[in-house]
């Protein structure tokens, strides 16, 4: 059996620690920062701290962002393919960014190729942790000798048990970049009102809870996210942040109080969720129940 | 006191402004007419407010010229009915002061008379148990009275019979007496004729602010006179005219001629001389006959013209979508400020009605509202406990919606529950149970000064103290704002299960009460997250929402 080589790309939110450990590659995005297309590196290291990226923000430079160019799909796949490797790439979900499909045209000339080889192009509906976690999981499966299909037939059917509850300091951002919908009356002037965004079953980023308050918001994401975890002693769980390590601690602490996760990771969220969410963003991933909406 | 000197004069016309710059709520809620033209209190004290100007710029060297240049002020600042009767009455009342270097207490009494006469002569049909029934008794029984040795004993004669004769006039006008209230104009003149007393006596009067009327009548935009209307009122039509040697005045006008061709063509005409200066109010159909004959004998110095149909019915700040296809939900709210106002449209409200501290809106107005917002289902959030019964028997006059009247008491009910509302995922029953809880978890705090003594729930509140209220409930009257929040906090027993808190800055609060208000937050109540809005509000410098 090939050895099968698992992808994520710039919204997968895995340093390079996770990376390593589980043998996990990354397609980068693009950012232009100060005129500049720099790589939307997920560890940060392109001159631009995780402070400093969101400092630009916070001064009012918009940074815009790229789904991954077809030129460096193409390289990478051939990479992976001419070591003889098949290919499982667990992309940002569909419904944000055009990388998926963008890979799948690729792959579908690829595959011509290279006919012995399995490209696999999955839309796992959901970024950031949630689509890490996803690649953990591929990675520990790989270990244990199950098939590239087996992996995929198991992300397939799972993908919904991923579930997101996102705060952000502002939906300005959001509604910038045009990553979320919600009722007209969020669009509107909400000052204390902090909205929780979820991941629909489509992998959209849906603002359909309303709470007044930052704290307030934070602790029921704490709630949210226990609650989804259902067995949560069993679960691990992801806290992003954009700049905001106060507020992330801040969650962890009300997670703690509801219940003792197997583990609580607190990192970076990437820098492509960063620029479309904003400074101050906090967001949790869980695995657990399936999402219904 | 026996002789009124120039300075005195002054001091005695100050101290009469600031009574009733005191007194003009109380009048304002005297009014009959459920109308928001109607607010006499501020119209007179505006008025008044033209004369005082005026006097600043007059040279005190004799009462005369000092009561000229107050009639004069007050004739060209006369707002309303009452305010042209009161600034007439001083006319006259200058006209009696002719010539005086300064003035005795008989001086005065025959001041009076003349007063009453032009007082009279401004209405075409004077009308018993108003302003001028209450003059008029005034000014015959100090005549009548022996001479007078003194001012104190002239205002300690002649304030009592005005208030008699006040709480006389709805024994002489039906309306009033329907309505339950005394007549505001009466009410009016008796307050300033109450400061002029206090002057003698040594009293002093609280000074307070004034700021003004508010212009904020809307005739612009979409407005309920269309292809389909009648014209029912007419035109309320007001003018200053300056009588020109050029054409026919002044050798040739005479007032009366005018009052009775005015009659032939309109009505409520109040019509005042003061010198080569004619000012004119008439409600007319044909504008343009006043027009024409006006200007045979001179040229405008303003003019406004109003369609009454509209002012009757449109009280309004802006509307959004009006018309359009029809929606299943709208909400109105009433907004007591445009920044707020334009707040409330950002946070998804389809009209907001204008509710001005002195504006309580019309149920007609709400009636609008609802035809404008062309939805099955409105909710409606008024903006104080004055405006929730207007709103409801609006709601009871309109088939065409179904309304659901929230007994929300200030603008923060609404602040805090619209965005809490969501029409495209929940029923109405559970936006109503959402908007509930939204309330409930809320305290609505408001800080506004004391424009008089007065005591309520055991707290003796001072004039120009503080008071703060929450949820209705006054639990502070202190000499600063930050005092007054201070108390108010700690009065509100839950105030540690809040965490986050939403201050509107009304027009009176200052850089410097805001800067005061972050620093006692951040010292005192850390852990509340402001939010901070220029609500621009009059009467409140703060509004604050807890939640």
């Amino acid at each position: 059996m090939s050895k099968i080589h698992i992808f994520i790309d710039s919204t997968g939110d895995l340093q390079k620690e996770f990376r390593d450990e589980f043998d996990i590659d990354y397609l980068p995005m693009t950012v232009s920062v100060d005129d500049k297309q720099i790589i939307a590196s997920l560890d940060y290291d392109q001159g631009y701290s995780l402070h400093d990226f969101y400092e630009i923000m916070r001064n009012g430079k918009r940074i815009y962002t790229s789904q991954v160019s077809n030129p460096v799909i193409e390289e990478n796949f051939r990479k992976a393919l001419v070591k003889g490797e098949d290919i499982l790439y667990i992309a940002c979900s569909g419904a944000l960014s055009a990388s998926v499909r963008a890979a799948e045209v690729i792959a579908t000339k690829l595959r011509v190729e290279y006919p012995g080889r399995t490209i696999i192009c999955f839309d796992p509906t959901i970024s950031g942790y949630a689509q890490g976690e996803m690649a953990i999981r591929a990675s520990k499966m790989r270990a244990e000798g199950k098939s590239i299909d087996e992996i995929y037939q198991w992300l397939d059917a799972n993908k919904w048990k991923f579930n997101q509850f996102g705060t952000v300091e502002s939906l300005k951002y959001l509604k910038q970049a045009g990553r979320v919908s919600a009722g007209s009356a969020f669009f509107g002037n909400l000052l204390a009102v902090k909205p929780i965004i979820i991941s629909n079953r489509a992998g959209e980023n849906l603002a359909n809870i309303k709470v007044k308050g930052q704290k307030k918001a934070w602790s029921e994401v704490a709630r949210l996210t226990v609650e989804a975890a259902e067995d949560v002693e069993n679960k691990e769980i992801w806290i992003g942040h954009a700049d905001n390590l106060e507020g992330a601690e801040f969650v962890k602490e009300e997670i703690l109080k509801l219940g003792k996760p197997k583990a609580i990771h607190i990192g970076p969220t990437g820098p492509i969720i960063g620029a479309s969410s904003g400074p101050g963003t906090v967001i949790t991933y869980v695995y657990g129940k399936e999402v219904t909406i | 006191m026996n002789t009124l000197s120039p300075a005195s004069f002054v001091s005695m016309l100050e101290t009469g402004f600031r009574a009733i710059k005191l007194d003009r709520e109380r009048i304002n809620d005297l009014n009959v007419f459920p109308v928001p033209d109607g607010d006499t209190g501020t119209n007179m004290t505006a008025t008044f407010n033209g004369g005082i100007s005026a006097l600043k710029s007059a040279k005190e060297e004799s009462i005369s010229s000092l009561a000229s240049a107050l009639a004069n002020g007050m004739l060209f600042g006369a707002r309303g009915n009452s305010g042209v009767i009161l600034s007439q009455f001083f006319s006259g009342f200058a006209k009696g002061l002719e010539g005086k270097k300064s003035a005795t207490p008989a001086d005065f009494v025959a001041a009076l008379q003349e007063g009453k006469l032009k007082a009279y002569k401004a209405v075409v049909k004077p009308v018993e148990g108003t302003m001028l029934t209450v003059i008029r008794e005034a000014a015959e029984a100090a005549k009548d009275h022996a001479e007078f040795e003194d001012f104190e004993s002239l205002f300690a004669f002649v304030v009592p019979v005005m208030a008699k004769s006040l709480d006389n006039t709805p024994n002489l006008l039906a309306v009033l007496k329907e309505a339950g209230v005394i007549d505001s104009g009466g009410a009016g003149i008796l307050s300033i004729f109450n400061g002029f007393r206090k002057f003698f006596l040594g009293e002093d009067v609280e000074d307070s602010v004034f700021n003004g009327p508010t212009p904020a009548v809307s005739t612009q935009g979409d407005i309920p006179f269309d292809e389909d209307s009648v014209l029912d009122y007419g035109y309320c039509t007001e003018f200053i005219l300056q009588l020109l040697k050029s054409l026919d005045g002044p050798k040739n006008f005479v007032l009366q001629d005018m009052i009775d061709y005015l009659s032939t063509i309109g009505d409520s005409i109040v019509a005042v001389q003061n010198g080569t200066i004619v000012k004119v109010h008439v409600h007319t159909k044909r504008p343009g006959k006043a027009i024409a004959y006006a200007q045979k004998f001179g040229e405008f110095v303003t003019f406004k013209m109003e369609n009454m149909s509209i002012q009757h019915q449109e009280v309004l700040l802006k509307e959004l979508q009006q018309s359009g296809p029809r929606k299943r939900f709208a909400i109105i709210s009433v907004a007591p400020s445009e920044a707020i106002a334009a707040l409330f449209q950002d946070m998804g409200v389809a009209y907001c009605v204008n509710g001005g501290q002195t504006m309580n809106p019309s149920a007609a107005d709400f009636t609008t509202a609802f035809e404008a917002v062309n939805a099955d289902h409105i909710i409606v959030f008024p903006n104080n406990s004055n405006v929730i019964l207007t709103a409801e028997q609006a709601a009871s006059l309109y088939r065409d919606s179904q309304v659901t009247i929230i007994h929300s008491k200030s603008p923060l009910e609404a602040y805090s529950a619209i965005p809490m509302v969501d029409f495209d995922n929940m029923t109405l029953e559970e936006n109503l149970t959402t908007i509930q809880e939204a309330i409930d978890g809320l305290t609505a705090c408001e800080v506004c000064p004391a424009v008089h003594d007065s005591s309520n729930n055991g707290i003796e509140i001072k004039g120009g103290d503080y008071m703060g209220i929450a949820s209705g409930k006054l639990l502070a009257s202190e000499p600063t704002m930050i005092e007054a929040v201070r108390k108010m906090f700690a009065g509100i027993e839950d105030i540690d299960e809040k965490s986050v808190i939403t201050v509107f800055y009304g027009l009176d609060a200052t850089d410097k009460d805001k800067e005061a208000f972050r620093n006692f937050l951040s010292k005192e109540y850390p852990d509340l997250e402001l939010m901070e809005i220029e609500g621009m509000q009059t009467v409140y410098p703060l509004l604050i929402a807890l939640e």
